[in-house]
C-alpha cells in the first residue's frame, strides 16, 4: 500500500482547494480518492495485473516535485508544442496555435477559461472499473493539456505535447483532454521523455471525445528513462462516423502499463489501435486494450507487435466486446511477438466477448522467432547472418510503423529502430 | 406456390421438433440406497467404509476434505448460476443389489433396461464390436464388460473402487499424481467424496485390443455424481477411451464434479473421447446438470501423446479444461472440442497445454456453437516454460453464432518464456454465412438440412478425431441439440 501514505502527504502539501477549483471538480476528485482508498493499487492477484508485478514501484518513495525550469535540451520541431516538466506546464518552452475554432492550452488555463466544456467532458469517458492509477490521476492530476476543436474545423498543424520527467523520485499525474466536435480533424502526438537513469512515476490519462465524423489521430511515443515507471491510459468515446486512431509506441522505461479503451457509441465509427513494443534490458511493457462495440455498424482494427530482447517482457491483453445490439460489427485484432533472447518473455491474452450474432470478429496471436526460411533466403543472397536477422526484425517492426500517418514521426521511428537494429548492415556495403 | 406451402410445412415440423424432449430424460424406478444430504467428515468416513477401503484411501479422502473446507468456490469463469449449497446434496447413492456380481444375470433387470434404453446394451454379444463398457449408475459401477478378454492382454479395466482393493499399489502411486488434491475447489471435493469411476492400466508395449468406454448415468434425485477416472498407459502402450453421460430430466440442478487423470509413459499414447450429454435444462434454463470437471493428463515420458476429444452438448453449465502437461521430450498434446450451448446453457471450456520438455508440440482446435440464449466461452492457456526448446503450438478457436441473443467468447492465455517456441493462435467468430445457406437451399436443401450440413462441416475437424461409432453419434446429437435453433 505504497502510495496512499505518499499521496496523502502530497495531498497535505497541495490541498485540493489550493487551485480554487470549481466544485464539480473537487467532488470528482474526492470521489476518485475515496474509490482509490477502497481499491488501492493493483496487485498480481488482480486478473488484469497478473503478469505485471509492481513490487519495484511499491518499494520506491516518490513525491510530487514543485515546478522547475526545463533541465534538458529538446530537439527542434515543426509542430505546435506544449511542454510539461514533472507534470507542470512550462509556458516558456511552449508555443501556441492561432487558428479560429482551435483552443489548445494547459488544463489549469482551460479550467479558468472553458469551465463549462470541461465540466461536461472531464472524467466522462472513464470506465466504471478504472484501476487505482486512474483514480489517483483523477484525484491528483495537477495539470495536462486540453485541445478543443470546434465543429467543421481541421487543425492545420500537428500538435505535439512533450512530458518531461527530470526530478528524481518524482511523481506526476497529468490529465489531458482532446475534444473534437463534429466534422473536425486533429493530430496529436504525445511524447514522454525523462532524464537518463532517473527513477520516477509518470501517470498520465488522456480522454478523447470524438464527435460525429470527427477524425482524431493520437500518437504516444514513450521514451522514459530506463528506471522509470509509466502508467498511461487513453479513454476514447466515439460518435457516429468518427474515426480515431491510437498509435502506441513503447521504446523504454522500466515498467510500462497502458490501458486503451474505446467506446464505439455511434454507427459507422471506426477505431484503429496500433502498438509497437521494443523491449530491451529488464523492461516490462504491459498493454491492455479494449474496444467496446456498443452499437451496430462499427469497425475496429487492432495491430500490436513486440520485439523482445534481453530479459524484457511484454504483456498484451486485447479485448473486443460486441454488445447484443452491435450487429454488423467488423472487428479484427492481431498480436505478434518476436522473441530475440532466451530470457525474454511474451504473455498474450487476446479476448473476444461477443453477444451479437451478425458479426465478423477475429483475433490472432503469435509468439515466435524469425522465420528460418526467410533467413536462409537472405543468407543465400549473400547477406550475412547478423544483417539478415536485423533486416527481418526491422521488417517486422515496420509493419506497424507503416501505419503511422505523420511522415516525420514515421521517419524518426524508422531511423531510431534502424539505428538499433541495422548497425550490422554496415558490413554489407 | 407449392414452395411456400413446403416452407410452411417445414416450419411446422420445426416447431414440433423444438418441443422435442430430451430423450435420455427418463427416470429409472429402482430402489436405491442414498445418503441423506449433507457433507461432513462423517460422510467421508461412511463413503470410505461403504467401499471397504484400505486405510490409505480414508486418509487421502480426509486430507482432501480438510483442504476443501479451507478453499473458496472459484468465480472467475464466464458463467452465472445461483450459489450451490453443498450441504443440500447427497454424496452417495447406489442401487440396492446383491453385494457381488458374478454374472450379468445378477444385475437388476431394471438397470439393464436403463442402459438398453440409452443404447448401451451391457450384454457382451449385443455390444458394438470391440468396445468394452464400464457402466456407472449414480455412485457405483454396475458392470464392466469384456473384462476377461481384456485381462488376457494384461489390460486392467475395472471400477476404481475395485482397483483400490485389487491393485492398491497402482492406485496409491498414481491417484492425484496429475491433479493434486489442492488443485482446485471441485477437485478437492471430488477427492474427498468420489464414489466410483473407471480404472485403466495398460501394461508395457500393449496396444489395448478394444476401445474402452465408461457410461455415466445420474439417476437419483438430489445427488451429486463425483466420479474419478484414472488411466495409466505404461511404456509403448496405446489405449482409446470413450466416455458418455446422461441424466434424467429434472427441475432442480444437479452437480457433477469429476476428476480424470491420465498418465502416459514413454512412447505411450492415450486417446480420450467424451460425448457429454447431461440433461441441459429446459428452454427457460430450469434444471440441468452443473458439470464442473477437472481433466488433466501428463506425458511423463519422451514421445508420449495424449489427445482429448470432446463433444459437449449437454449440461446447464459446463466448466471444464482438459489439459496436458508435456513433460517428456517430443511429447504431443492435442485438444479437439465441439461445445454447443442452446437455450440457457452456459459453457466455459477450453484446455491448458503446459510445455516443459524439448520439442513438444500441441494442437488446439475448439469449435463453439451458440444458439438461443446460450453463452459459450473458450478459455485456454498455452504455457511454454524456459526449458521447452522448440516447442510448437497451434490453436484455433472458432465460434458460430445462431440467433441474436447468444454469446461467444474467447479468452486465450499465452505465456512464452522460450524464444525458440513457435506459437500461433487464431480465433474467429461469425454467424452462418448467408451465402453458404443460400447456396445449399437453392440446391434443394431445406433450411434445417442446410444449417445441419454447415454446422457439421464447421465441426468436421473435431468429429474426424472421434472413434467411428462415436462420430456418428456426435453428429446426430448435434443435429438434435440444434433443432429449433434455426429461423
Amino acid at each position: 500500500m505504497i502510495a496512499i501514505d505518499q499521496t496523502q502527504s502530497w495531498l497535505d502539501q497541495h490541498s485540493l482547494t489550493q487551485f480554487s477549483e470549481p466544485a464539480w471538480l473537487s467532488a470528482q476528485r474526492a470521489q476518485a480518492l475515496s474509490r482509490f482508498e477502497k481499491i488501492g493499487l493493483p496487485g498480481v492477484r488482480d486478473e488484469q495485473w497478473r503478469y505485471t508485478n509492481l513490487r519495484k514501484l511499491k518499494s520506491q518513495a516518490l513525491s510530487v516535485s514543485s515546478p522547475a525550469n526545463l533541465g534538458i535540451e529538446l530537439s527542434s520541431s515543426n509542430f505546435v508544442r506544449l511542454v510539461f516538466v514533472d507534470g507542470h506546464f512550462d509556458a516558456d518552452h511552449s508555443s501556441s496555435i492561432d487558428q479560429s475554432g482551435v483552443h489548445l492550452s494547459s488544463l489549469k488555463h482551460a479550467l479558468d477559461n472553458q469551465a463549462d466544456l470541461l465540466e461536461t467532458h472531464f472524467g466522462a469517458s472513464l470506465p466504471q472499473d478504472a484501476h487505482g492509477f486512474t483514480e489517483l490521476n483523477t484525484a491528483f492530476s495537477q495539470d495536462g493539456f486540453v485541445l478543443h476543436v470546434a465543429k467543421n474545423t481541421a487543425v492545420d498543424q500537428i500538435i505535439e505535447v512533450v512530458f518531461v520527467s527530470q526530478s528524481k523520485q518524482s511523481l506526476s499525474h497529468t490529465r489531458n483532454l482532446i475534444i473534437a466536435e463534429a466534422n473536425s480533424q486533429c493530430t496529436v502526438v504525445e511524447r514522454h521523455i525523462g532524464v537518463p537513469d532517473a527513477v520516477y512515476l509518470s501517470n498520465t490519462v488522456t480522454e478523447v471525445i470524438a464527435g460525429d465524423n470527427a477524425i482524431v489521430d493520437h500518437y504516444k511515443i514513450q521514451q522514459e528513462s530506463d528506471e522509470a515507471f509509466h502508467m498511461g491510459a487513453a479513454f476514447v468515446k466515439q460518435a457516429n462516423g468518427s474515426q480515431v486512431s491510437n498509435h502506441n509506441v513503447a521504446l523504454s522505461g522500466l515498467v510500462t502499463r497502458n490501458d486503451i479503451v474505446s467506446d464505439l457509441l455511434g454507427g459507422g465509427a471506426h477505431m484503429e489501435m496500433n502498438g509497437l513494443v521494443l523491449g530491451q534490458g529488464r523492461q516490462h511493457i504491459d498493454n491492455h486494450t479494449q474496444v467496446n462495440h456498443l452499437v451496430a455498424n462499427c469497425t475496429s482494427d487492432e495491430y500490436y507487435k513486440s520485439i523482445l530482447d534481453d530479459q524484457s517482457r511484454s504483456v498484451f491483453r486485447g479485448r473486443i466486446i460486441v454488445a447484443q445490439d452491435a450487429q454488423q460489427t467488423n472487428a479484427d485484432q492481431q498480436n505478434n511477438n518476436l522473441l530475440l533472447s532466451d530470457k525474454a518473455e511474451a504473455d498474450t491474452k487476446p479476448q473476444l466477448e461477443i453477444y451479437a450474432d451478425d458479426v465478423k470478429c477475429s483475433h490472432g496471436a503469435t509468439v515466435g522467432q524469425l522465420d528460418q526460411t526467410s533467413l536462409f533466403y537472405l543468407k543465400s543472397r549473400g547477406i550475412n547472418a547478423g544483417s539478415a536477422r536485423a533486416l527481418l526484425t526491422f521488417a517486422f517492426a515496420n509493419e506497424v510503423i507503416d501505419r503511422i500517418k505523420v511522415d516525420s514521426i514515421k521517419n524518426e521511428l524508422t531511423q531510431l529502430i534502424a539505428g538499433e537494429l541495422l548497425s550490422g548492415l554496415e558490413d554489407l556495403v | 406456390m407449392t414452395d411456400a406451402l413446403a416452407v410452411q410445412e417445414q416450419n411446422k415440423d420445426l416447431k414440433e421438433l423444438v418441443k422435442r424432449e430430451y430423450k435420455e430424460g427418463f427416470v429409472t424406478e429402482i430402489e436405491s440406497e442414498t445418503f441423506e444430504p449433507g457433507l461432513s467428515e462423517d460422510v467421508v468416513r461412511r463413503i470410505s467404509a461403504k467401499k471397504n477401503e484400505p486405510e490409505f484411501m480414508l486418509e487421502y479422502r480426509l486430507k482432501a476434505f480438510r483442504v476443501w473446507q479451507k478453499m473458496k468456490e472459484p468465480d472467475w469463469a464466464h458463467i452465472d448460476y445461483p450459489k450451490i449449497d453443498f450441504q443440500d446434496i447427497a454424496y452417495y447413492s447406489e442401487p440396492k443389489q446383491k453385494p457381488k456380481l458374478d454374472s450379468l444375470d445378477e444385475v437388476d433387470p431394471k438397470l439393464l433396461e436403463t442402459y438398453e434404453r440409452l443404447g448401451i446394451p451391457l450384454e457382451e454379444q449385443k455390444m458394438l464390436a470391440n468396445v468394452a463398457v464400464d457402466a456407472v449408475f449414480d455412485s457405483v459401477s454396475v458392470r464392466t464388460t469384456f473384462r476377461e478378454t481384456l485381462s488376457e492382454a494384461g489390460v486392467i479395466f475395472m471400477p476404481i473402487s475395485e482397483a483400490v482393493q485389487e491393485h492398491p499399489e497402482l492406485v496409491k502411486q498414481y491417484l492425484s499424481s496429475v491433479v493434486p488434491v489442492q488443485d482446485n475447489y471441485y477437485a478437492a471435493l471430488n477427492s474427498a467424496v468420489f464414489s466410483d469411476g473407471s480404472f485403466v492400466y495398460i501394461p508395457k508395449g500393449v496396444r489395448c485390443p478394444m476401445e474402452l468406454s465408461t457410461y455415466f448415468r445420474i439417476n437419483e434425485m438430489n445427488t451429486g455424481q463425483f466420479e474419478r477416472t484414472l488411466i495409466i498407459a505404461d511404456e509403448g502402450s496405446y489405449v482409446s477411451y470413450l466416455e458418455g453421460c446422461t441424466a434424467p430430466q429434472r427441475d432442480e440442478n444437479q452437480l457433477h464434479a469429476a476428476v480424470v487423470e491420465l498418465v502416459a509413459h514413454k512412447d505411450a499414447e492415450i486417446k480420450y473421447s467424451t460425448v457429454q450429454n447431461w440433461y441441459p435444462g429446459d428452454e427457460n434454463g430450469k434444471g440441468g446438470i452443473y458439470n464442473f470437471v477437472t481433466k488433466r493428463g501428463i506425458c511423463k515420458g519422451d514421445h508420449a501423446k495424449i489427445s482429448w476429444t470432446q463433444v459437449e452438448t449437454g449440461s446447464a453449465i459446463t466448466w471444464k479444461y482438459p489439459s496436458v502437461v508435456l513433460q517428456g521430450d517430443n511429447s504431443v498434446g492435442e485438444f479437439y472440442s465441439v461445445a454447443l450451448t442452446h437455450n440457457k446453457q452456459q459453457a466455459d471450456t477450453g484446455t491448458k497445454m503446459i510445455h516443459m520438455g524439448k520439442n513438444t508440440s500441441s494442437t488446439i482446435i475448439s469449435k463453439g456453437i451458440s444458439a438461443g440464449h446460450g453463452q459459450n466461452a473458450y478459455r485456454g492457456l498455452v504455457k511454454i516454460m524456459k526449458g521447452a526448446d522448440n516447442a510448437r503450438n497451434f490453436s484455433q478457436c472458432d465460434s458460430l453464432l445462431m440467433g441474436d441473443r447468444c454469446g461467444a467468447h474467447t479468452y486465450p492465455y499465452v505465456e512464452v518464456q522460450n524464444p525458440s517456441a513457435n506459437l500461433e493462435h487464431e480465433a474467429t467468430t461469425s454467424k452462418i454465412s448467408e451465402d453458404q445457406l443460400f447456396y445449399l437451399m437453392q440446391r434443394g436443401l431445406n433450411e434445417e438440412a442446410a444449417v445441419s450440413m454447415i454446422v457439421n462441416g464447421f465441426c468436421k475437424e473435431v468429429f474426424r478425431e472421434l472413434p467411428m461409432e462415436f462420430a456418428v453419434e456426435a453428429q446426430k446429437l448435434l443435429d438434435i441439440s440444434l433443432e429449433g435453433a434455426v429461423g
